[in-house]
């Protein structure tokens, strides 16, 4: 056999590789896009925390990320770290080698690990991360804005609670919670929880109703979603439909067949299931008798799915065409387009954020220099008295920010807080 | 950039790429095999030859080429470094044909990281006075380029010269300047397109087999 002359052989290789190469082309140049980047902006809320929680509270904007961060919504004032001494008047802030964090009298160290707003009072939920875990520095508060303490919200019984989870479902494109609800864990004798059961807080009074109380959940709550009437509830593995807390027992049917549920979202009349078996589950209510998967969302151009976190719907950036916004556990999120109808997505794909097509952003590389560098958990809204911005609270990992990243719905760019 | 100028580079990038025709009159053709460390040096070059490389060094990217406009633009990204594996086979006395394939990386404002991976098919005519090696050539082929989740194939063009010692009659050690231009175009967003160009240098070391 002739051997093959290499220099034929390069040239065929050359070739091929250019045949076979696929562009991924956003609409930004690569070269082009790096000449607009400016250099991330400093971050206030420490790259290393995880958010749980952002509201709007009087005049104010609250983030709970293990410490509690303030700052006036108008204006270009920083992020501050609220005194918990304004809570609870044992508790203090510690510094040290400029990182600080929440102490109680005894040197425990306290998280707020959960913060949500009914207007009129501010909820918030601590938890011992570091010390004596069944200690007074934990349950539910409640606080009002300029006063000088909080008021712990107890059980009906008067116990203290072992608050896990602080849920304040908003109906999709709405502004306030119609509700507001906290779960308790039952402490087992290894430092875990037996079960969990569902509160509604009371907007007025500091005692949980007890009959509002489940029945124990062997599995705890990972988020909660409405339309404004039924609440829907996500365990990793089931969904529980009910108008109040109260009646949570009846379970949602047909199950999901995801047992890795990680968020729920009820929006035009469809419910949307994320879960970490790379998929989104999608129920439209009243129609539907199964759960709809298998790649229907998938993203587009890919087989696979970037397993996902929380989900929002907001308006896409300059137009109003509504948009499911997904967290992704690789980089930033996903946008879908809903259609009025509620009615199956006609661009049924899960999109990366696209500055040439109907998108919640205006600019690529801002986008790929911002919250694409973060893995996104939870979106939150913020309707600022014209336009609704979306607050991205991110998780750390090793090549990935955590923090809190904000979308400027007037500019559609996203910026560091 | 006006279009003399890439005009002129053009020009320099011909005149390399013709640059092999002559290699029969200016190659180096020792009469008497020299000698390094007391041993015959027996690769000189000669068609049959071969040599492998590798290279570790740095790139500076130095401005972009706006084809729209003919601007040239701050890169805005750092010095990077690089690395490179070349293979080349002399097919006449002095010239070879070979390929390159390389990676480098550079960082950006917004701290994000620029990878490039070159593949090129290679022209090389090495000057001689042994112990002293001079190559100079020429790389032409493609460049995979990807920062976040963007990947673009660009075209890549890359001349090149060279210093070296003949260190053992296997090995030579010196060092590479080239200068790297990749025009990456957009057909559906034309204001995207650009030229980048960029200077390498690297530290190389030749193994002659």
């Amino acid at each position: 056999m002739k051997k093959p002359n290499p220099v034929f052989a390069c040239l065929v290789g050359l070739s091929a590789l250019f045949l076979l190469a696929a562009c991924t082309d956003n609409g930004t140049g690569i070269f082009a896009g790096i000449e607009t980047e400016t250099a991330l902006s400093e971050s206030y809320i420490p790259d290393a925390s995880s958010p749980t929680g952002v509201v709007l509270f009087g005049s104010n904007l609250y983030v709970a990320a293990g410490n509690i961060y303030t700052k006036p919504l108008e204006g270009s004032s920083n992020w501050t770290v609220f005194s918990p001494s304004q809570i609870y008047s044992g508790w203090h802030i510690k510094k040290q080698n400029g990182v600080k964090w929440y102490e109680d009298k005894s040197g425990n160290v306290i998280n707020c690990s959960g913060i949500a707003t009914d207007g009129t009072r501010l909820y918030l939920e601590f938890t011992v991360v570091e010390g004596n875990h069944d200690g007074d520095s934990r349950g539910l508060w409640t606080w009002t804005e300029g006063a000088t303490a909080g008021t712990e919200i107890l059980d009906a019984s008067g116990t203290r609670i072992n608050a896990q989870g602080l849920f304040a479902p908003i109906k999709a494109f709405a502004t306030d919670p119609s509700a507001i609800f906290v779960q308790a864990g039952v402490p087992n004798s290894s430092g875990g929880f037996t079960s969990y059961s569902l509160y509604q807080v009371p907007s007025s009074g500091y005692a949980l109703d007890s009959t509002a109380t489940t029945p124990a959940l062997a599995q705890s709550i990972v988020d909660v979603t409405t339309d404004g009437t039924t609440y829907w509830f996500a365990t990793s593995s089931a969904v529980y439909e009910s108008a109040s807390a109260g009646s949570l027992a009846a379970t949602f049917s047909p199950a999901p067949s995801s047992s890795t549920i990680e968020g729920i979202y009820a929006v035009r009349g469809t419910i949307y299931l994320s879960s970490r078996d790379d998929e989104i589950y999608r129920f439209t209510i009243g129609t539907s008798t199964a759960w709809a998967n298998h790649g229907s969302y998938r993203q587009s151009g890919s087989n696979t799915l970037p397993n996902i976190h929380g989900m929002i719907a907001a308006n896409s950036y300059s137009t109003a065409v509504p948009m499911l916004l997904v967290g992704s556990t690789t980089h930033g999120y996903f946008e879908m387009i809903l259609p009025d109808d509620g009615a199956e997505p006609t661009l049924g794909y899960l999109k990366q954020p696209n500055a040439s097509s109907p998108s919640t952003i205006s600019d690529v590389t801002n986008y790929d220099t911002n919250v694409y560098n973060s893995v996104v958990r939870r979106f939150y809204c913020i309707n600022n008295g014209t336009t609704t911005d979306v607050y991205a609270a991110g998780i750390p990992y090793s090549s990935t920010y955590g923090g809190l990243w904000k979308l400027t719905a007037a500019t559609g760019k996203w910026d560091r807080e | 950039m006006s279009k003399k100028t890439i005009l002129g580079i053009l020009s320099l990038m011909g005149f390399l790429a013709i640059l092999p025709a002559a290699a029969d009159e200016t190659a180096a053709k020792p009469t008497a095999l020299p000698t390094v460390e007391n041993r015959m040096i027996t690769k000189l070059f000669n068609p049959g030859d071969k040599i492998f490389s590798i290279s570790l060094g740095v790139e500076d990217p130095l401005f972009n080429i706006n084809p729209n406009n003919e601007k040239m633009i701050k890169p805005k990204l750092s010095l990077g470094g690089s690395a490179e594996l070349e293979w080349d086979f002399f097919v006449l006395p002095g010239f070879a044909l070979g390929g390159q394939l390389g990676g480098a990386f550079n960082s950006t404002p917004a701290s994000r990281t620029l990878f490039m991976v070159p593949i090129t098919f290679k022209t090389t005519y090495f000057f001689a006075s042994l112990p002293w090696e001079f190559p100079v050539g020429l790389g032409v082929g493609t460049c995979i380029d990807t920062v976040s989740d963007s990947t673009h194939v660009d075209l890549f063009f890359k001349p090149q010269a060279g210093v070296f010692y003949r260190a053992t009659p296997d090995w030579s050690f010196g060092m590479n300047l080239s200068y790297w231009i990749i025009p990456q175009f957009y057909s559906a967003h034309p204001q995207q397109s650009r030229i980048a160009n960029i200077l390498g240098v690297t530290l190389s070391g030749l193994y002659h087999f």
